[in-house]
């Protein structure tokens, strides 16, 4: 669902003056935001006031916008998570996300549990529990399959940070699975 | 919006490749994202919002190029300018408007003809009906000619398709031909041309820089070393650009860290986390295996980066004499402590707390002196004294009042304090918050800094009107616990402030007027009442503020992404697209370190112009003078009426029918006298473009704007007739960068930009040359110079240019063909 580079950058060129051309932007875009909006926020909303505050931003910023050499969608990316992370700032974490990652019958892998959509949910719920930037590095490459070198300019960190975050991320789903590195081996 | 995904990620096998169990959790998770509930109603409602706003937002801005084409309008109808600009990408155009004769050899299409808003940056492409033959394909590279002379690369792209790729950028708003000689080409079979080649395009206008200013160049950061997203840049011992929280994580691609992984500090005093893209890549340390280095770095010209502490400091200040830096950092049992060290890392000594109960965690420190820390916790404001650890309590928060928004000033003798800090204490009272802009008496600090320079906040505005007021400048005691004369500073409810380096200047946003503009506001620390609205400053989307070190030069991190780096007259010095925090001046002011996208920057700042008063009462000349030119254009008598002063030459008589575009190519600024106010003069060029059937023409007429009742009209018209747009150079534009505030050797750089390639031999002080109204040549500092690639002669002179000056260009000048202009001619300069 990439748009090709040389095309995309011509689009954002275009987009700086050309109310058409900021649509077009939107109309490829829109998906991928309301989709990350929603993967963190889990209200549909929050994932509406999110994408929203997003496009207008970014509109806003069109004139001054210069291409860094990175894809545009980083760029909106970066404004998502900034505006995710006032959206949690303006509100008290939800306690019921604790809630949701129940330990459940730990004798069984967690991949032979996942595998059922309701333990995916679970995991999900899981992964929105963990530290803040081990959340937005986990959402991005395993809801939006960003690549990790993408996921480190939007969170402003080195590739190998992104690295650890995801992999601290992991570990720390299985914990909250209650599992240990071992499948089926309760902690 | 659910996409299919392929099972497998390498990166993911990478980073969990020695844990199955893991690797296997993490693709299924993959593969299973949470499907996004969505109402199918709210994107085309958002669509349509945004549309709404756009139609505002990217309107064009401050364009110096009034450009207005009624009758190319016409042929775009509703479609736009913007879907003709994707036209002429895209879209083959037909040249003939139908078959060409039966064995007749013809150009059947191009993508540039009859356009007239090219990309600069195209290359134009011609299609023949017929494959030519292989001699045409060499003729024709010489029998193709383009007006302005443009140096182009000719390549065929098949037998019947050749492409033109100009070696430099074509200029902007500019109206061009190609031509091929039908003499020149032949077919396969034999076929010729009927008639010459002939192909007319325009340009799409830029966004030319001001008449009056040099464009605002674009920061070039130096990637220092790397940080975390919230590191804090700071500026350590001997001016070195230093970060806190740079990153754990080594360098080492393709290693996938352990599940016991860890970013804790390593206690290892030589950090070589030094990035690949690092100026200090190449030292011995980082070349050897990295290991994980956490904490507060600073980066030394040509010398090892110096490890201050092993783990993230969450503030840090250098002592005044650059000897010792004070750390606040959190101990290993939670607590907060202040550790004082050398400045080369050495000898670290905790200074607080002294006793064995746990600190407080401390969230902002400053130097009061060579030997007394001045500190901030979440219950209070401390100072404590380096020597013999002896500790004090300034200020307690009252209930409701955090450490939250406190800015400490470097001094620490100056802070800032939120409402919630100051509200129930005895110190503020409405005697004490005198409106901004009434130069109230006001309690001047016990212990000012050093002498400074004049205070560039030192005029009150007397139209400013501030919306809110939530904030506090206090003085800090040397101990008591209560804040002496508290004053108010009106309207810095947005938290966004800001001190100058020598703690003389104290700058803040007000973010809180009704048109939700955002205003800066600068202020002396010694007198916080007398304010001044920072002109130029960005109007939204303020979230950092950093001042040099007496508040002449200010820099702004945007939301959602940018710096801008202004003076305090509003000229913008720099710019980059860059999401950062943490913005720090250098102490000279030289250079803005931040933390962006993983790594400690250093931009450079140039030394920021001094903006001439006469430059500045002529601002809004220059937008008087660009909506004259776009009336004359729209052929607007009313608007043209409106601008024009009583006696002055009717505009409408004297402004040529059928004008497509104008544009202006200069102004000079004259600030008046005793008994004459202000005058700008200015040149600009109305053009009539080409078409099928007659060719292009232009004027370049002259100006006079005066201030009348306080408005600016047009007092002065000549417009010369209309003449052919012919062969030779044009004069796009001129401008001047004045002289470098500070310089010791101030010079002023005058810019001539052509629109045709130019023969570098021809730009002489013979051809080219400033001289005053006298008609007395100004001497050069050095011959003329041009650049290529952007077409620009520059001519340099000392000191700032003249009232009166004007640039005389000469028909010795020429382009590549050896074309000359068709008579000299003269622009004015701006002062």
């Amino acid at each position: 669902m990439t748009l090709p580079r040389a095309y995309e950058d011509q689009l954002v060129e275009r987009a700086r003056t050309d109310a058409d051309a900021f649509g077009e932007l939107y109309d490829h875009y829109f998906g991928q935001i309301y989709r990350f909006a929603y993967s963190r926020t889990r209200d549909q909303d929050a994932a509406e006031d999110v994408t929203q505050e997003v496009f207008m931003k970014a509109l806003r910023a069109m004139p001054r916008y210069r291409p860094s050499g990175h894809p545009f969608s980083s760029w909106l990316y970066q404004i998502s998570a900034n505006a995710i992370a006032d959206h949690f700032r303006q509100r008290r974490p939800q306690a019921s996300l604790d809630a949701a990652v129940e330990i459940v019958d730990p004798t069984r892998p967690v991949v032979e549990r996942v595998v059922e959509s309701a333990e995916a949910a679970r995991v999900w719920a899981a992964i929105d529990a963990l530290p803040k930037q081990q959340r937005t590095a986990m959402t991005l490459k395993l809801g939006e399959d960003l690549k990790l070198a993408q996921i480190g300019e939007i969170m402003g960190k080195s590739e190998g940070a992104v690295k650890l975050l995801v992999h601290r991320g992991m570990i720390g789903v299985r914990q909250r699975l209650g599992v240990s590195a071992v499948a089926g081996e309760t902690l | 919006m659910s996409e299919r995904r392929d099972r497998f990620d390498a990166e993911l096998s990478e980073l969990f490749g020695e844990d199955p169990d893991l690797l296997q959790l993490a693709q299924v998770v993959r593969e299973s994202p949470p499907e996004p509930v969505l109402d199918p109603r709210f994107p085309p409602i958002l669509r349509a919002r945004l549309m709404d706003e756009a139609r505002t937002v990217l309107a064009p801005r401050h364009t110096f190029r009034a450009r207005r084409a009624p009758r190319r309008l016409a042929i775009w109808g509703s479609f736009g300018v913007a879907a003709a600009l994707a036209a002429a990408a895209a879209v083959v155009v037909a040249l003939t408007g139908g078959t060409p004769p039966p064995g007749r050899l013809a150009v059947v299409a191009s993508n540039v003809s009859h356009q007239r808003a090219v990309d600069p940056h195209q290359a134009i492409t011609l299609s023949f009906n017929e494959p030519l033959n292989s001699q045409s394909e060499a003729a024709v590279v010489n029998a193709l000619k383009i007006q302005p002379a443009t140096q182009v690369t000719v390549t065929w792209e098949s037998a019947e398709t050749l492409v033109v790729t100009p070696t430099h950028p074509l200029a902007a708003d500019t109206d061009y031909q190609v031509t091929i000689a039908k003499a020149a080409i032949q077919s396969t079979g034999g076929q010729t041309l009927a008639s010459n080649v002939t192909i007319d395009f325009g340009t799409q206008p830029s966004s030319p820089p001001s008449p009056s200013a040099s464009p605002a160049p674009v920061l070039e950061p130096a990637v220092m070393g790397t940080a975390a997203s919230d590191g804090l840049a700071f500026w350590g011992p001997a001016s070195a650009p230093g970060v806190t929280d740079a990153s754990a994580v080594p360098a080492t691609a393709g290693t996938a860290p352990s599940a016991t992984a860890s970013a804790s500090p390593t206690g290892s005093p030589t950090p070589s986390a030094t990035p690949a893209s690092s100026p200090l890549a190449s030292s011995p340390a980082s070349s050897a295996t990295p290991a994980p280095a956490e904490g507060a770095v600073v980066f030394p010209d040509d010398q090892m980066p110096i490890s201050l502490s092993a783990t993230p400091p969450a503030a840090i200040a250098v002592s005044p004499d650059g000897f010792s830096v004070a750390l606040a950092l959190t101990g290993a049992n939670g607590s907060g402590e202040i550790v004082v060290e050398q400045a080369d890392g050495s000898h670290a000594n905790q200074v607080w707390p002294s006793g064995s109960a746990p600190g407080a965690t401390v969230t902002a420190l400053a130097w009061d002196g060579n030997n007394r820390i001045v500190f901030v916790t979440s219950q209070e404001i401390d100072t404590v004294n380096v020597s013999d650890e002896q500790s004090e309590q300034l200020y307690a928060f009252p209930s409701g009042g955090t450490d939250s928004g406190v800015v400490l000033a470097p001094d620490g003798e100056y802070a800032f304090l939120p409402g919630s800090d100051v509200a129930g204490q005895p110190g503020p009272t409405s005697t004490a918050t005198p409106a901004p802009g009434t130069a109230t008496a006001n309690p001047t600090p016990s212990s000012t800094s050093s002498v400074a320079p004049a205070s560039p906040a030192a005029t009150p505005s007397a139209t400013y009107v501030p919306s809110a007021a939530d904030g506090w400048l206090v003085t800090l005691a040397t101990a008591g616990g209560q804040i002496p004369s508290p004053t108010q500073l009106a309207g810095s409810s947005s938290g966004v402030v800001a001190f100058s380096g020598a703690s003389d200047e104290v700058a803040w946003v007000d973010a809180g007027n009704e048109a939700e503009v955002a205003t800066v506001l600068e202020a002396p620390v010694s007198d916080p009442t007398v304010i001044t609205p920072v002109p130029g400053a960005p109007t939204e989307g303020i979230e950092q503020l950093a001042l040099d070190a007496h508040g002449m030069t200010l820099a702004y991190g945007l939301d959602p992404g940018g710096i801008e780096v202004e003076t305090f007259e509003g000229t913008v010095l720099g710019t980059t697209a860059d999401v950062a925090s943490s913005l720090a001046f250098s102490p000279d002011g030289t250079q803005l370190a931040f933390v962006a996208a993983g790594s400690l920057d250093v931009a450079e700042v140039q030394p920021g112009s001094s903006t001439s008063p006469a430059t500045s009462v002529c601002q809004d000349a220059d937008q008087v003078l660009t909506q004259f030119v776009d009336d004359q254009v729209s052929h607007d008598q009313a608007g043209l009426t409106a601008l024009s002063a009583t006696g002055a030459p009717s505009a409408a008589q004297l402004t040529p029918a059928a004008i497509d575009r104008g544009y202006v190519i200069s102004s000079e600024c004259a600030a008046g006298s005793a008994t004459a106010g202000p005058t700008l003069t200015a040149s600009a060029r109305l053009i009539v473009d080409p078409t099928g059937t007659s060719p292009g023409q232009l004027t370049d007429e002259t100006m006079v704007l005066s201030q009348s009742g306080g408005q600016w009209l047009v007092t002065g018209l000549s417009v010369p007739s209309l003449r052919a747009q012919g062969s030779g150079p044009h004069v796009l534009s001129v401008s001047v960068a004045p002289p470098a505030q500070g310089s010791l050797n101030p010079e002023s750089v005058v810019t001539i930009t052509f629109d045709a390639d130019l023969d570098p031999s021809s730009v002489t002080s013979g051809s080219l040359w400033l001289e005053t109204s006298g008609g007395q040549t100004i001497p050069l500092l050095a011959p003329p110079s041009y650049e290529p690639d952007t077409r620009e002669a520059t001519l340099t002179v000392s000191g700032a240019v003249p009232d009166g000056t004007e640039v005389v260009v000469a028909t010795a000048i020429s382009d590549i063909d050896g074309e000359h202009p068709a008579a000299q001619a003269l622009y004015p300069v701006g002062s």
